[in-house]
């Protein structure tokens, strides 16, 4: 008997929508479209091996101190993409939208995405409103879509290495297969596929914006919102509601997850169920999220997210490490 | 208290437990007789047995049997065995199971000497016929509906699924009143283990009462804090052989006439009998729009609160100063007046269903009334509001089995859209997002077939397909697998 059973369900979309929404949330384009379509092909294969580095060593020398390292890097991001969203949020709609405020919606929906079947079949549904929308905003913007305004400027190998450090960020989603080598996603590779997806749509969304902007893109704050800002489809003048509904939803997700994979890491678990995390603790990172929101309130997130990455780096270099040590002691005691 | 001791072997001790149990109850009968030499007694509960039909049955064939068993253990067994009676094969030899049998409206022949007595169904309760349906409008298929007794409901399915696979579970639950329930499924296509898992669950349901198949429900529920339903409900029979050809569990409680359906997903709440009747183009056409009023009936107003307070520049201009111009007018702000008017138009309904039929008509339209006429004149709310409310309260309708959670979640997304604007309504489009996705009735997808999106989205999901190709594939629990994915 074949049943979908939550067992079945797979985080692999889940990861995905988080990797994606990386792009979306980004305050500044990071590079060129040509140099960005040029080292594409490398960043996607630095970045899966990373993630398949870092899983490997995971699975023989997790300890710990990587779990709490992890755990905290996992909290580091939470707060980050909080603070992101809160920034795009008040960017759009000024004087309206209050740090609290962004927390309270975003972390409310996290109650309801503990089980595994919810985060996964929620991530399948968001990631069909993703596309969809995305066709919507295309379509909207595709008359001011200019073929002219592409760059024909010389590359530099200044600007190669600008893409690749842009499209090099070591997100946690990368990291976050090796603690569920079962459930991340069916089939092989999933960080190939998870860096490829991300990076692809990294670069298209670059071209795209190249595309619009023109030699303009790089100076542009919210890129993405304001290409949709100019979008005329339908009655509705202007797009961006939409978008920032959605991209609202994909961080309350993202976060789902982070705090399934810290549960995970911390050895906290629900009672008589291995799939779901439990309320109990919820309170707890409630306010600790809220707090931390509050004290970071201030911080430039740019720098943070470089902290981050960095942090990431290291994390992972790390467990490689520790995990390698392991394989060779272990290969030369047998 | 009866419990299981057994019954005692004389027939005036049995008769002085009876007394004893029912002996002020008007409605409880005995009548002690003779049968051939053994002393003997007759029990029943007038109204729901019938001493007539006891009378055909059984004393006319005594009366006309050439000789009688000389005692009262060698009569019993007689009658349970050689003799040409409908009598219950099993006989009655505890306290507790003779109460249970007299409840259950059977007439007990107790005898003299014997430590057994005899059940006879002589069921005669009141009753009424089989009605029409009247909460599930449908068009065409049979119109008629559930009742109250337990056997004419499991008649009725019998009637219809007239397979030898068609199983009827009779128990009875652990409440006060030891009320019947059933469990009938198929067994060539319920999957074993949902029977198993739900027969077990509902035999350790511990409530007072239970009057319909509904009180189930929430024992059933994986997550309590989830708000969709984990059965479906029907009180058409075609629709419940419907989801028993589908491999689903029908649960029927005595008293009820509504049948409960497991597990329940949340496509079937916008299937009718119709949909399969009428051509498949109209019949995902009417399935489309059901889904759209759902939508529109939980998100319309928080969007429209939404749209006013925070992000006007969604709306066009032309229209946006009909709603300035409407929405200075009134002294709330939009939040307040949509929770109000909401509020009175679930009120109106509220009075207009629990009052008198008489006076109910009465109710709604002095409602409608001072809410769509009086208010707007005196300026407390606007047209604006009241045509979202009204039109939302409308397109509830369109998914009745999906009323509460509609009006729970409208009120949740007005509060939260009023209050955080589009956040606020990203919040409550993803709590109930999450709701929806992380129901698992079973360990079966609540969602599916609507997704993940597969090839069973189409032919029976957002639209249904020809029946040629419903027929080829079917739709049975236990069958959902990677195929249906794409």
């Amino acid at each position: 008997m074949e049943k979908p059973t939550g067992g079945e369900f797979t985080l692999f979309a889940a990861l995905l929508a988080g990797a994606l929404l990386n792009t979306l949330l980004a305050r500044q384009t990071g590079y060129g479209a040509r140099a960005g379509l040029l080292m594409a092909p490398l960043s996607v294969a630095v970045l899966a091996a990373a993630g398949w580095m870092f899983a490997a060593a995971w699975q023989r020398g997790q300890n710990a101190l990587y779990r709490a390292l992890f755990t905290a890097l996992l909290a580091l991001s939470s707060v980050l993409e909080l603070l992101r969203l809160w920034q795009l949020a008040a960017a759009l709609y000024p004087g309206t939208v209050t740090l609290t405020a962004v927390c309270v919606t975003v972390l409310l929906p996290v109650i309801y995405l503990r089980r595994i079947s919810a985060i996964s079949q929620t991530a399948n549904v968001l990631l069909c409103l993703l596309l969809g929308a995305t066709a919507v905003m295309l379509a909207s913007i595709a008359g001011r879509l200019q073929v002219t305004n592409l760059q024909a400027a010389p590359l530099h190998p200044a600007d190669c290495a600008r893409a690749l450090w842009a499209q090099g960020v070591l997100w946690p989603e990368l990291l976050l297969p090796a603690l569920w080598p079962q459930q991340a996603g069916r089939g092989r590779c999933v960080p190939l596929r998870l860096a490829g997806y991300t990076v692809a749509f990294g670069a298209g969304a670059h071209l795209v914006l190249e595309l619009f902007f023109g030699a303009a893109m790089p100076g542009r704050q919210n890129p993405l919102h304001t290409a949709a800002q100019s979008g005329a489809l339908s009655i509705f003048n202007r797009l961006e509601w939409m978008q920032l509904l959605l991209w609202t939803m994909l961080v309350s997700l993202k976060l789902a997850v982070y705090l399934y994979a810290m549960v995970g890491l911390c050895g906290g678990k629900s009672r008589g169920e291995d799939t779901a995390v439990g309320l109990d603790r919820y309170p707890l990172y409630f306010a600790a999220m809220l707090l931390a929101c509050v004290l970071l309130r201030g911080a430039d997130t740019t720098r943070l997210l470089l902290w981050r990455n960095a942090a990431a780096w290291v994390l992972a270099g790390l467990v490689g490490i520790g995990g390698g040590l392991k394989w060779l002691l272990g290969a030369k005691a047998a | 208290m009866p419990n299981d001791t057994p019954l005692p072997r004389a027939l005036d001790e049995a008769l002085a437990f009876l007394q004893e149990q029912f002996g002020q109850s008007a409605d409880f009968y005995t009548k002690p007789m003779r049968l051939g030499t053994v002393p003997a007694a007759l029990a029943l509960f007038t109204g729901i047995s019938s001493p007539e039909k006891f009378t055909v049955m059984v004393l006319d064939l005594l009366k006309n049997a050439d000789a009688l068993p000389a005692d009262g253990a060698a009569l019993a067994d007689w009658l349970l065995g050689a003799a040409p009676v409908a009598a219950e094969r099993q006989p009655v030899t505890a306290q507790n199971d003779l109460v249970q049998k007299l409840g259950n409206g059977m007439a007990v022949l107790l005898l003299d000497g014997s430590g057994k007595a005899v059940a006879f169904s002589t069921q005669e309760m009141p009753q009424r016929g089989v009605p029409a349906p009247e909460g599930e409008g449908d068009m065409r298929g049979p119109q008629e509906a559930f009742t109250e007794t337990l056997r004419v409901n499991i008649a009725l399915l019998r009637r219809q699924f007239r397979t030898g696979t068609l199983t009827a579970e009779i128990f009875t639950a652990s409440t006060r009143a030891a009320t019947e329930y059933a469990v009938v499924y198929d067994k060539a296509l319920a999957p074993a283990a949902v029977v198993q898992t739900l027969k077990k669950r509902l035999a350790g349901i511990r409530i007072p009462v239970l009057l319909d198949s509904a009180y189930f429900a929430s024992f059933l529920k994986q997550d309590k804090l989830n708000l969709f339903p984990a059965a479906a409900y029907t009180e058409r029979p075609a629709t419940a052989c419907a989801r028993l050809c589908e491999g689903k569990v029908v649960i029927l409680v005595a008293g009820s006439p509504q049948a409960m359906v497991v597990p329940g997903f949340f496509a079937e709440h916008f299937e009718t009998l119709d949909d399969y009747s009428s051509g498949a183009v109209f019949a995902g056409l009417i399935r489309l729009l059901k889904y759209l009023a759902f939508a529109l009936a939980v998100f319309g107003p928080g969007l429209y609160v939404m749209a006013v307070s925070f992000a006007p520049e969604i709306i066009p201009v032309q229209l946006l100063a009909k709603l300035a111009q409407a929405e200075q007018a009134t002294p709330l702000p939009p939040v307040l007046e949509m929770l109000s008017v909401t509020l009175l138009l679930e009120i109106v309904r509220e009075a207009g269903l629990r009052a008198p039929q008489s006076i109910g008509h009465t109710v709604s339209l002095v409602g409608a009334l001072i809410i769509g006429q009086t208010a707007v004149d005196a300026g407390i709310v606007s047209v604006p509001v009241l045509t979202m409310a009204a039109a939302a309260t409308i397109a509830t309708l369109a998914v009745p089995a999906l009323y509460e959670q509609s009006i729970l979640f409208r009120f949740a997304v007005i509060v939260l859209a009023g209050a955080f604007g589009v956040p606020g309504l990203a919040c409550g489009a993803l709590i109930i997002l999450a709701m929806a996705c992380g129901s698992e009735p079973f360990g079966y997808d609540y969602l599916y077939p609507l997704m993940p999106p597969g090839k069973a989205t189409w032919r029976d999901g957002f639209v249904r397909s020809i029946w040629q190709y419903l027929a080829a594939r079917g739709e049975v629990l236990g069958r959902h697998g990677k195929a249906d994915r794409g």
